[in-house]
């Protein structure tokens, strides 16, 4: 009955990704926090970021929507950027990067 | 799945719409048990306000992801402001009508008893929403959204109240002398045993002693449209919100506003305009606090008006014309606030069950005199919080954000001792993060704030405990899954 999965998995395999719109991007870590809710992901969202050298990639797959939302609010007060949110099927993929790389006004 | 073009920072939503043909069925299944319902006794429509209403509540609380538990955790765990925000912009917006539902004397609001018990209980329970990821109205809005873990959260809250408020004779020696003094003062029937048991002394030997009031009534202005709108709306919740709208954008937002914005000596215009920014972010949490004032206004509205139609105090009384005596209280009334309300039916639900399997609970305060134990299926505020996970799994739906989700066994144990604790702090609080917070302080009842202060030390509790789990686990599995 109960979920055997583990709550978050980090993947630490350098690939790239195609976002519409910003182009190809180089992803340094691959954080899977499907079924976690908050706080999970947004904790380990910290503790990758603070790992990895600023202009670094990561990419965060969640089902929650709350954690979603709170993501570029969080990118916000940690000084780092939110690029993109897709959604995929039953999921979202949320691209974001150390370091504050532009003055982004209107973003939420 | 098509893809479309999509700006940095912006989202893409591909698959918007695509639930609403479930959404569909949900209404049309509330629409088909209303009209059994009402073919079977039209007095019924007493109780299908509160699943209309609740519906309405879970579509907005959904929308507007109505969660205490994220405002209070988020400040403390990430430094992100945005639901705290969304949550004091609510109050405020909440409380303008709650102040036009009393200036039309059809408020059902009655003020909170104020003493250490508010801060204690939302202490416990601000400790218990860190580890559930939900508080009583998030939970239900989750379960709405497919969370199997906030389902538990909820039957963890309900079976705590019932078991707390019934807790028998070795719970007598935690009971202060005066307590059982003042319980024994009180007179009450003997069938009550209220000198038995710790939850009823509590209530008889100490919270009957204690006064609540509202701004309004405390200045002299009660029932006046000054004392209204100025006393228990301004003063109350508008202000206080405005208050801790400036500190959390001093302490959360500022820093981060100024540097990304490249100011560096920041004058009074570039700090509103950061408050601005701060209090947009939030824009659907605010939106569902009006919503959400409107329909619990209408909701004080309907419930008065058939209330009148009918002749009658409560509920109770319409069960019992109807035929149905068994669950009422002493009093014959069974819980029946007018508005929204949480934990108190979800209280009912597990003392039902444990009454039907052999535990003597009537005898108590909270069910054999206040609440009754109605059958879950004749219990009007109960079927305003499945209305609620109704309305949330139907919001859910049309946003295509339903899915249904298993806990890990690690979720599942934390929702039920967390769930646990939430129900003692919200019976020892007298409610939870609505009844006790959101319903009192836009109603001009300050302790409400009170709790809310408990509630935020109790999160910055359980976010440390939690934080400590985290390493604990951490270190002992050696790698950097959370």
């Amino acid at each position: 009955m109960l979920s055997r999965k583990q709550e978050t998995t980090v993947l630490a395999v350098p690939h790239t990704v195609t976002l519409p719109q910003v182009g190809e991007v180089a992803i340094s870590r691959t954080l899977d926090c499907i079924g976690a809710a908050c706080p999970r992901p947004q904790l380990l969202t910290m503790r990758v970021l603070d790992e990895l050298e600023e202009g670094e990639m990561i990419e965060l797959l969640s089902d929650n929507p709350a954690t979603v939302e709170t993501l570029p609010a969080l990118m916000f007060s940690q000084g780092g950027t939110h690029v993109a949110t897709l959604r995929r099927g039953d999921h979202w993929r949320v691209y974001m990067r150390k370091g504050v790389y532009e003055a982004p006004k209107n973003r939420f | 799945m098509t893809e479309e073009n999509v700006l940095p920072g912006t989202v893409v939503d591909s698959r918007a719409g695509s639930g609403r043909i479930s959404a569909a069925i949900i209404l049309g299944l509330v629409a088909l048990g209303s009209i059994v319902a009402l073919s079977i006794d039209t007095r019924f429509v007493y109780l299908l306000v509160y699943v209309w209403f609740g519906t309405a509540y879970g579509l907005l609380l959904q929308y507007g992801r109505f969660c205490m538990a994220s405002a209070v955790r988020d400040l403390f765990a990430v430094g992100v402001p945005r639901m705290a925000v969304g949550m004091l912009i609510a109050v405020a917006l909440y409380s303008l009508m709650a102040a036009g539902v009393q200036s039309a004397g059809f408020s059902t609001f009655a003020p909170h008893p104020l003493g250490w018990h508010i801060v204690i209980g939302g202490l416990i329970f601000g400790f218990g929403m860190v580890f559930t990821g939900g508080c009583a109205s998030g939970s239900l809005y989750k379960a709405g959204e497919g969370n199997v873990g906030s389902m538990l959260v909820i039957v963890a809250i309900s079976f705590s109240q019932a078991a707390f408020v019934a807790m028998g004779d070795w719970s007598d020696r935690f009971v202060p002398a005066a307590w059982t003094e003042a319980a024994e003062a009180t007179g009450m029937p003997e069938e009550l045993s209220v000198t038995n048991g710790w939850f009823d002394q509590f209530i008889s030997g100490y919270i009957w002693n204690l006064n609540g009031t509202t701004v309004a009534a405390s200045l002299g202005m009660e029932d006046s449209a000054a004392g209204i709108y100025f006393a228990n709306s301004f003063l109350s919740a508008v202000l206080p919100s405005l208050l801790l709208l400036v500190v959390l954008y001093l302490f959360f937002y500022r820093r981060s506003y100024l540097r990304r914005n490249k100011i560096d000596r920041a004058g009074l215009g570039d700090n509103a305009r950061g408050m601005w920014a701060m209090i947009t972010s939030s824009k659907n949490t605010a939106l569902a606090g009006i919503g959400l004032g409107i329909f619990a206004g209408l909701q004080m509205w309907t419930t008065g008006a058939l209330r009148e139609h009918y002749n009658i105090f409560g509920f109770g009384e319409l069960l019992e014309s109807m035929g149905y005596e068994s669950g009422l209280s002493l009093q014959g009334t069974v819980f029946d606030p007018g508005y929204w309300y949480i934990t108190t039916q979800e209280a009912q639900w597990g003392g039902w069950l444990l009454n039907k399997l052999g535990v003597e609970n009537m005898d108590n305060i909270f069910f054999g005199l206040e609440n009754g134990l109605p059958n879950p299926l004749l219990n009007a505020p109960g079927f305003m919080s499945i209305g609620i996970i109704l309305g949330a799994a139907v919001m859910a739906h049309m946003r295509s954000e339903f899915k249904w989700k298993m806990p890990s066994l690690e979720t599942a144990v934390f929702a039920l001792v967390g769930g646990t604790l939430m129900g003692i702090g919200a019976r020892i609080g007298m409610g939870c993060n609505i009844g006790a917070f959101f319903a009192t302080v836009t109603n001009g009842d300050l302790s409400g704030w009170v709790f809310l202060a408990g509630m935020i030390g109790g999160g910055y509790l359980g976010v440390k405990g939690f934080n400590a789990w985290l390493e604990w686990r951490a270190s002992r599995e050696g790698d950097f899954a959370l």
